[in-house]
């Protein structure tokens, strides 16, 4: 899935210092829209465990002899299960929102870890170019040509309870060995690691065209040191673009995740995940479609809103398209 | 320009085989028994001994990839664990299958995302350009293979429209091309209406139009043509991400291309399988940036060289 | 026989009640001709009958290879392109007589020496052969394996139409392997011209014969022009690979597939409760057992008591729900499907409050944690390991979920001080109890790695009665020698045996003749297709 809906030349810079950004980003309808759509979803995951104290939700693993009818068979809506419930008797609504919180999780984290990635690469590429910049760049373009889902899956193919030992065999040191387990952890880890390629272009033209810039010119030519410089006048500058290509991203993450989980290589069960729960759901689709429906709208609105705030914020920063 | 495009060739390559290094010990590296994929839960122990010396198994890593190097050099992508079958053979079979869903999806979101995106851009500002945007948006958000079990639960079990599965015909292709298109297609609308809205505004575009020319004739003639750059660009690059899509809608449709014959490998540990899976994702990828990147500078020589 | 490495086995070498879901109209006439459109999910791993092994290969092998012996309607053996056999008193040399006239695909007649070819590649140690181990029985086997001889001593082909095996000592359950596809003839002119390439060019005496196979994508077969045996009506199959079980039920509907071979419980269950479509709807029953093995050679599973109280906190009847009451509960190891009873059995029924007693007993009053291994790969196991998850838990038992893909799972599971328990499934080889209680529980099987026997269990009473019964010849005898081992192994319960399996099989009404067979649970050969 293409991971950047930006055209890299348009962005424009406020000057140096100023925070003007702030208040026309919110204004955008789009970007309301996005928000409230994300904000609505995080309160639900983040209250989801309170409100399965007070009764008001029920378990998401609980597997209920009372959910499923006479033949085994998931029930449908009504009845007290406000989505019917899935193939082991769990309550279908459930389980989608404390599905968010895997989601919103595992997506926020890689995310991160994609932003920290390539910022560190797209940073360094484009401030100090030359043989460094061609280096580092053949090496994301190496990366970039394995199609991310692919190698994603190669690596959570891999992760089936296996321990490695990352020092020879030879030294019998233990005690850095560690399991490689299906977990939210390692789950983050991949998709971030295998993410973070599509960042760098981006980012990395964004600094070449900084660095030219009369201010970054200036704050050199007056002995600033490159750590000053990136840190105080090229990082809040590109600060606009990161906040863009990290919604957009989130939105990629959290396909990537379901995509992992749909096809059972991603959270283990009985942790309830969107992509998990289409899968398992599948065979039940013509007797109880709303356990193939409901999560399929959960990820449809979350990626939906991601791409909404990113799409809105490129409008509020890219004057060409501001209407 | 010959120069140019040696110096290319000779970066795609190292970029391939640098793929090839880094994949294998990303997949080798993890010890794992991998003799009891090969020769099946039954096996004995001396069968299991025979076939860790047939596959070098017993040997440290760096020989291994040696192995493996001269092979590939050979232009012999290794036998699958599971079925011996040669993975370049199975990788041909399937690819144009692959080959034919990604053409149909290419040519299907062509023919609705050029006309939608040139509209977009005339009537920009209107709820017509905000409802496409806010369409767009969606199909890209949409996860593949939820996409695909609905269309094909709805147009092919119920309707009975299309094939549910399967490749007998070319009839099997619409729906996970139109799955492909929708997906995709989206995010090519909003590009070429980002592009278009430039090429309107352009000097040349005002000439034209003080010149007297009709609007039809400067949106189809100039603008669109200029438009459609970047997006030759885009999807050279973006076919990684259009290989992604394949895979899902490959497994839902069960269509017997390169998507399926990934996940099956990864699923049974077939590690030449994989590994040549990811090869040929890789060799792809870096043909059609290739291609694109030698077209690119055909159609518009004032574009300088990135890197 | 073990779950293979593809995921969603197809059943096979199964013992088969009438099936109250049957073809239950009055059949029309069979017509000759059509072609069967057949599915599966996983591809075939290998059509070779010394390598095919797993569900997704042996019922096209089964369809291109015919041997000496096969099972009639039920689970008697009888002779196929064997004319006659017979066994020795000391139950160690086998005598048969070919019929003649037996041909294979490529038209030259079947001979003696083809079958000691067929069993030599089976034991030669190139081609690893998974039913290597069925064949050491033979006389000289080993010497074989070993390079120590050219030849096995123990086949012999005194003229071209008569085989004689000898066995190094008696094996009543020897008869059953001539019955399974290692033990097909091959043609030894076409291996010695291709080696280990004659994997690319199968020629066997069945009745049909391979026409296409593009690997993992689909395989075609049609009739053996030279089949000496009756003609299969259809005139050959066409076999699409790699959809899932709910594609394969939507093609049903459609008319686009006429068999769904592992229909799962939610799909079945739909069939089921529709009056339109119940009729499309076989139901078999498996001669096979899924159980949760806890490790005896681990704690905390080296208790009796411990092993004792998960027996009685496991709510059967609830995971035959869970499997959409395509299951029965197991209570003991040995399916009751296979011709032979246990009336003594002692049972665990559900009674979580007994378990809780049993856990103090034996030290753990708040319960204890522990991990539970399983095949990822196989809804079943999924279902099964989270309802145990559930009902431990109940008694204080923590279970931590382990799913694995075949491979590391089998790994796991198989290797000594590893897997403290998990959940398995086991169908039969061959219908008769040493399938399941020697390979399984025999102590003295017990090998550090590669192990059948995943609870370690080792009581050496059980191994006396289950070696015993390996070398009797009397049928009384073993089935009491049996009887007993399954008891005592009960009351010690490294098992936790859970259901028995019924399993859906879902055909498009164009076909008929879709009786199930106890063994071979289909036979495509019988099947005809409506005009």
């Amino acid at each position: 899935m293409a991971d950047t809906v930006i055209d890299p030349t348009g962005v424009d810079f406020p000057p140096a210092g100023s925070r003007g950004t702030g208040p026309a980003v919110f204004r955008h309808r789009l970007v309301r829209v996005g928000a409230a759509i994300v904000i609505l979803l995080a309160l639900f995951a983040l209250a989801a465990p309170e409100l399965t104290r007070r009764h008001v939700l029920r378990e998401p693993i609980q597997q209920d002899p009372k959910g499923l009818d006479a033949d085994g068979l998931p029930l449908p809506a009504g009845g007290g299960y406000l989505l019917g419930t899935d193939n082991l008797g769990r309550d279908v609504l459930a389980r989608v929102i404390y599905g968010a919180r895997v989601s919103l999780t595992i997506g926020t984290a890689a995310m991160l870890l994609a932003v920290f990635l390539g910022l560190t690469i797209g940073v360094t590429a484009g401030y100090y170019g030359g043989k460094l910049d061609l280096a580092l760049m053949r090496f994301t373009e190496i990366n970039l040509s394995v199609p991310a889902i692919l190698l994603a899956i190669a690596f959570a193919g891999l992760m089936d309870g296996r321990t490695v030992h990352p020092l020879p065999a030879a030294w019998h040191w233990q005690f850095l060995d560690f399991q490689l387990q299906r977990g939210m952890v390692s789950l983050f880890l991949i998709i971030g690691f295998v993410c973070w390629p599509g960042l760098v272009r981006v980012i990395r033209a964004q600094v070449l065209a900084l660095r030219e810039r009369e201010f970054v010119q200036a704050a050199r030519a007056l002995g600033a040191s490159d750590a000053r410089v990136i840190a105080g006048h090229i990082l809040p500058n590109i600060l606009p673009t990161v906040l863009v290509l990290g919604a957009v991203n989130i939105a990629n993450t959290i396909l990537l995740e379901a995509g992992l989980s749909y096809l059972g290589i991603g959270v283990p069960p009985p942790a309830p995940t969107w992509g998990g729960m289409i899968s398992d759901g599948q065979p039940y689709f013509i007797t109880a479609p709303l356990n193939v429906i409901a999560p399929g709208v959960a990820i449809v609105l979350a990626v939906l809103a991601f791409n909404l705030i990113g799409r809105g914020l490129q409008e509020t920063l890219d004057p060409r398209l501001n209407r | 320009m010959l120069n140019r495009m040696l110096t290319r060739l000779f970066w795609s390559a190292v970029t391939l085989v640098a793929v090839a290094v880094l994949t294998f010990f990303l997949i080798n590296a993890v010890p794992g028994d991998v003799a009891r994929s090969i020769a099946g839960s039954k096996a004995s122990t001396e069968v299991l001994q025979q076939v860790r010396e047939k596959y070098h198994l017993n040997d440290p890593l760096p020989v291994r990839l040696g192995h493996y190097l001269a092979q590939l050099a050979r232009g012999d992508l290794g036998h699958s664990y599971l079925t011996d079958q040669s993975v370049a053979s199975a990788i041909l079979t399937r690819f144009p299958t692959t080959a034919a869903l990604c053409v149909s999806g290419v040519i299907l979101w062509m023919l609705v995302a050029v006309p939608l995106g040139v509209l977009t851009a005339k009537f920009r500002g209107t709820w017509f350009d905000r409802a496409i945007l806010v369409l767009s948006t969606l199909s890209l958000s949409l996860p593949a293979f939820w996409l695909a079990r609905m269309l094909q639960y709805w147009l092919a079990f119920r309707l009975g429209w299309f094939p549910v599965a399967g490749f007998r015909s070319f009839a099997s292709l619409l729906l996970p091309a139109a799955t492909l298109a929708i997906i995709s297609g989206g995010y090519y609308i909003l590009l070429i209406q980002a592009n278009m809205m430039d090429v309107l505004n352009a000097p040349f575009a005002v000439t034209a139009r003080a010149k007297g020319a009709s609007e039809i004739t400067i949106l189809f003639r100039h603008a669109l043509r200029n438009a459609l750059i970047p997006v030759v660009t885009v999807l050279g690059t973006d076919v990684a991400a259009l290989l992604g899509g394949v895979i899902f809608t490959e497994n839902v449709f069960a269509l017997p291309g390169i998507g399926t014959l990934a996940v099956q490998s990864v699923f049974n540990l077939d590690v030449p399988m994989i590994m040549g899976t990811v090869l040929f994702s890789a060799t792809l990828v870096v043909s059609v940036n290739f291609v694109v990147d030698l077209l690119y500078r055909w159609i518009d020589p004032r574009i300088k060289a990135d890197y | 026989m073990n779950r293979t490495l593809i995921t969603a086995t197809l059943l096979f070498w199964l013992i088969l009640v009438p099936a109250a879901f049957g073809d239950n109209l009055p059949s029309p006439t069979p017509r000759r001709g059509g072609i069967l459109q057949l599915a599966q999910p996983s591809d075939i791993r290998s059509l070779d009958p010394a390598i095919a092994f797993d569900s997704f290969s042996i019922p096209m092998v089964h369809l291109m290879f015919r041997g000496l012996l096969d099972y009639d309607d039920g689970t008697g053996l009888v002779p196929d392109q064997a004319k006659d056999w017979n066994i020795s008193p000391d139950g160690k040399t086998y005598t048969f007589h070919l019929r003649a006239g037996t041909r294979f695909a490529s038209g030259r007649e079947v001979e003696a020496e083809d079958y000691i070819c067929a069993f030599e590649r089976i034991l030669s140690p190139k081609l690893a052969s998974p039913g290597e181990t069925y064949f050491l029985a033979i006389a000289g086997a080993r010497e074989f394996v070993d390079g120590k001889a050219a030849h096995v001593s123990g086949l012999r082909a005194p003229d071209k139409s008569t085989l004689v095996i000898e066995l190094k000592e008696p094996q009543f359950t020897f008869r059953y392997v001539l019955a399974m596809t290692f033990a097909c003839p091959v043609p030894r002119e076409a291996v010695q011209k291709y080696g280990a390439d004659f994997s690319s060019h199968l020629v066997g005496s069945g009745p049909y014969r391979l026409t296409e196979w593009r690997r993992g994508i689909s395989c075609r077969l049609r009739r053996n022009p030279y089949y000496s045996g009756p003609d299969g009506y259809v005139d050959g199959v066409d076999l699409m690979i790699g959809c899932d079980d709910t594609v394969m039920t939507m093609m049903l509907e459609r008319g686009e597939l006429d068999q769904v071979p592992l229909a799962s419980p939610a799909q079945a269950a739909r069939f089921k409760r529709d009056p339109a479509l119940r009729s499309w709807l076989t139901l078999a029953d498996a001669a096979e057992t899924d159980y949760f093995f806890m490790n005896t050679e681990m704690k905390p599973f080296d208790d009796v008591r411990v092993r004792q109280a998960v027996n009685y906190a496991i709510d059967r009847d609830r995971l035959v729900k869970l499997s959409g009451g395509f299951a029965v509960v197991a209570h003991g190891v040995v399916p009751p499907v296979i011709p032979w009873n246990n009336p003594g059995l002692p049972r665990y029924d559900f009674n979580p409050d007994r378990a809780r007693a049993l856990l103090r007993e034996a030290g753990f009053p708040s319960g204890f944690k522990t991990e539970l291994w399983y095949s990822g790969d196989q809804p079943i196991y999924a279902r099964l390991a989270q309802g145990i998850q559930q009902d431990l838990r109940e008694v204080g038992i923590e279970i931590e979920l382990r799913p694995a893909n075949l491979t590391a799972f089998d790994q796991k599971v198989t290797t000594r001080h590893s897997a403290p328990c998990g959940v398995w499934g086991w169908f039969q080889d061959y219908p008769d109890p040493s399938d399941f209680l020697d390979v399984l529980l025999n102590g003295e099987r017990i090998t550090d790695v590669e192990c059948n026997n995943q609870a370690f269990y080792n009581n050496p009473e059980v191994n006396r009665s289950l070696d015993a019964a390996g070398n009797s010849l009397d049928a009384g005898e073993r089935m009491r020698l049996f009887q007993q081992a399954e008891d005592q192994v009960m009351r010690d319960a490294p098992w936790a045996p859970l259901v028995h399996e019924r399993i859906p099989v879902l055909y498009n009404p164009r076909v008929h003749g879709t009786a199930p067979h106890p063994v071979w649970l289909w036979r495509y050969e019988y099947m005809w297709l409506d005009p």
